[in-house]
């Protein structure tokens, strides 16, 4: 068995001790449905660390990361029971951690005149964790741009998602997606260019 | 695939490749949380959080982007008690528009004669570290600028006047010198006494305040808000010229549809959806349709504003210039355009000229698109679309039977006046921006080189 199998019935174990937990919490709640929990299961292998490196992406960190990503399953996992289409689980998931991704960054923005312990961004020199500057400094350019702007570009660049499924994750049109795209674009190569 | 793509590949690749497979946390760890908390989401990590400088400035730049500014109506009817306006010799347009332009680590205003877009000037903020978030003039003389900070939850008003000459004078404080909100899209009326804003309360590090918009009436400075709904976004505030009535846009959100409303200045304290009236929403025009943004005319008798469709494929794109009558809500299509999209409106202070930028679409993989009367040019280079001017030229449309001077909207017309921009810029650069002037009156439409305009999606441009 490699080792991503054995992860992956880890996790899927791991998931239904999280649906029994969670259903031993609330009177009323519906008992865990094996289904769901395979389903969860299956998705978590598949998606859990693409979503958990966009997430890096957006937010820098991988704590802030992967606390976002664990949210949106656990979202998922409690409205598994409303989920109708189950093909539509992954562009909850990627809206959840969108989502999350903007609450982590307005909690800083918030927070920001509070004396806080930084933990530096992957793409910054302080975090040693990318060798090559050029990399760094289009990741520090892209941490610049509007949120959104760099929702689209991870979605789009990293993700590889079309537009229409980024405006799906992302609450706005496909042209919204283009536009956006295009700008943050020509402002990086702009920024980029002025900075060499 | 350009070379900027390719970088940007490469450096997501590698950030995205410090987190490897086997080492991000399971669903096990949920697990104790949800037994730990009792059942309620969620113990979190210890806040580790810092925004970066970097971070910062983003917020800034988001800002400029975010802050539709759209600079009021305001007319000249007051003889003897006002400052003229810089205005051209035919007294149609200012003779210089304000442009604030953004970059990753500093912003800065420049002054551009109308007729060519020259850069006469250029504005500096007031102090190092000072970022511009927006601006705004009544007359088309005064301008108000809101600075930003990085890092602190306060924004500062400055104002400054324009010469004949299109220079600026000194950056002196507002009468409102700052305020503890970040302030985004302003508003100023034409006798400057009524400043409009729209404030996000940030100082709240529960995050639980909700943003405002609201009037201060200078010379008594005082200072009337509005909650707005959160998850709303209130941009494009207008005045009328006596500063009694403000316009503004309710942007299309997953809680909202988009909607131009108008609001009295002397409007009691509450919501901002309770206090406004709707003039028109974006769903009596089509079940996709957004307006994205509007300016209400010196009178306060018409609004213009320009819809396009959420959800559109690319080769579909197009957006349309309407106005609506503030008293009945009727509206009719001004003219339509072809592909792209207009990032919001700039009006001239008497509302008879406007400058739109329009955001090319990228054409990933084009399709054939309706045609016929009404239907948007079936591609970029289409026969309906126009090259680009190598100098400003006006393309004439059929003029508007009624000038903003007038205004009598009717029912929209199923028969648009079409004039195209060209969507595609020469040069092959087919994703820039394109900035053309739209007479209301007459209907042309001039579009303006990028050369002389430093056209940029990130800059705004204030008449």
């Amino acid at each position: 068995m490699t080792d991503n199998r054995k992860r992956a019935v880890t996790l899927a174990a791991d998931l239904i001790a999280a649906s029994a937990a969670q259903a031993a919490l609330g009177p009323g709640r519906p008992p865990p449905d094996p289904e769901s929990a395979d389903l969860l299961g299956n998705l978590f292998q598949t998606h859990a660390l693409s979503l958990v490196r966009v997430a890096l992406l957006l937010v820098g960190d991988r704590a802030s990361a992967e606390d976002v990503v664990q949210d949106a399953f656990l979202g998922l996992h409690k409205n598994m029971s409303r989920l109708r289409d189950p093909a539509k689980a992954v562009g909850y998931l990627r809206a959840s951690v969108v989502n999350g991704c903007r609450s982590v960054q307005r909690s800083r923005h918030r927070a920001r005149l509070r004396p806080l312990l930084a933990e530096p961004p992957v793409w910054s020199a302080e975090a040693a964790a990318m060798a090559s500057e050029d990399r760094r400094a289009v990741l520090t350019a892209a941490a610049s741009l509007p949120e959104r702007a760099r929702e689209v570009l991870a979605f789009r660049y990293y993700l590889d998602l079309p537009d229409h499924e980024i405006a799906a994750a992302l609450g706005i049109s496909r042209g919204t997606v283009s536009s956006t795209a295009s700008r943050a674009l020509a402002t990086l190569a702009r920024e980029l260019k002025e900075q060499m | 695939m350009n070379s900027m793509e390719d970088r940007l590949r490469e450096a997501y690749r590698e950030a995205a490749e410090t987190i490897q497979p086997h080492t991000i946390r399971g669903l096990n760890e949920q697990t104790i949380q949800i037994s730990a908390s009792g059942g309620r989401r969620k113990l979190r990590l210890p806040q580790r959080a810092l925004i970066p400088l970097a971070a910062a400035a983003s917020v800034a730049i988001a800002a400029v982007l975010a802050a539709v500014i759209v600079p009021q109506a305001l007319s000249g009817g007051r003889p003897g008690k006002q400052i003229p306006p810089v205005t051209s010799a035919a007294g149609l347009m200012p003779r210089y528009v304000v442009s604030i332009v953004s970059t990753v680590s500093s912003t800065s205003l420049t002054v551009h004669r109308s007729a060519t877009g020259a850069v006469v000037a250029h504005v500096k903020a007031p102090q190092p570290g000072m970022l511009f978030a927006s601006l705004a003039t009544g007359d088309g003389r005064t301008y108000v600028a809101v600075l930003w900070r990085r890092a602190v939850c306060r924004s500062w008003l400055y104002q400054f006047t324009l010469n004949r000459a299109g220079q600026p004078g000194a950056l002196t404080p507002y009468p409102l010198p700052s305020i503890g909100e970040l302030l985004g899209p302003i508003a100023i009326s034409e006798d400057n006494r009524t400043l409009a804003y729209v404030g996000e309360n940030c100082s709240d590090p529960t995050g639980a305040a909700p943003s405002d918009l609201a009037a201060l009436t200078v010379s008594t400075m005082r200072t009337r808000q509005w909650t707005i709904p959160e998850q709303a976004n209130v941009s494009s505030l207008s005045l009328t010229a006596n500063g009694g009535l403000l316009a503004f846009n309710i942007d299309t959100t997953k809680l909202f549809r988009s909607a131009a409303l108008v609001l009295s200045t002397n409007a009691p304290p509450g919501t901002v959806t309770e206090r406004s009236r709707v003039v028109v929403s974006a769903a009596q025009f089509g079940s996709t349709d957004e307006i994205s943004s509007d300016v209400i005319t010196p009178d306060g008798s018409v609004l213009y504003f320009t819809t396009d469709r959420i959800g559109s494929t690319s080769s579909m794109t197009n957006w349309q210039l309407r106005m609506a009558s503030v008293a009945t809500g009727r509206s009719r299509v001004v003219d339509r355009f072809g592909s792209g999209f207009p990032i919001p409106i700039a009006a001239n202070p008497a509302v008879n000229q406007v400058l739109v930028l329009i955001q090319p679409v990228t054409f990933r993989s084009p399709s054939p698109a309706p045609s016929g009367p009404g239907s948007p040019s079936p591609s970029p280079s289409g026969p309906a679309t126009a090259a680009e001017s190598a100098t400003p030229a006006g393309r004439t449309a059929a003029p508007s039977p009624s000038g903003p001077g007038s205004p009598s909207p009717s029912p929209s017309s199923s028969k648009p006046r079409s004039v195209t921009p060209s969507p595609s810029p020469p040069s092959g650069q087919p994703n820039s921006p394109q900035l053309v002037r739209i007479d209301l009156g007459t209907g042309a439409v001039t579009v303006l080189t990028s050369q002389a305009w430093q056209i940029s999606a990130e800059n705004s441009f204030i008449w």
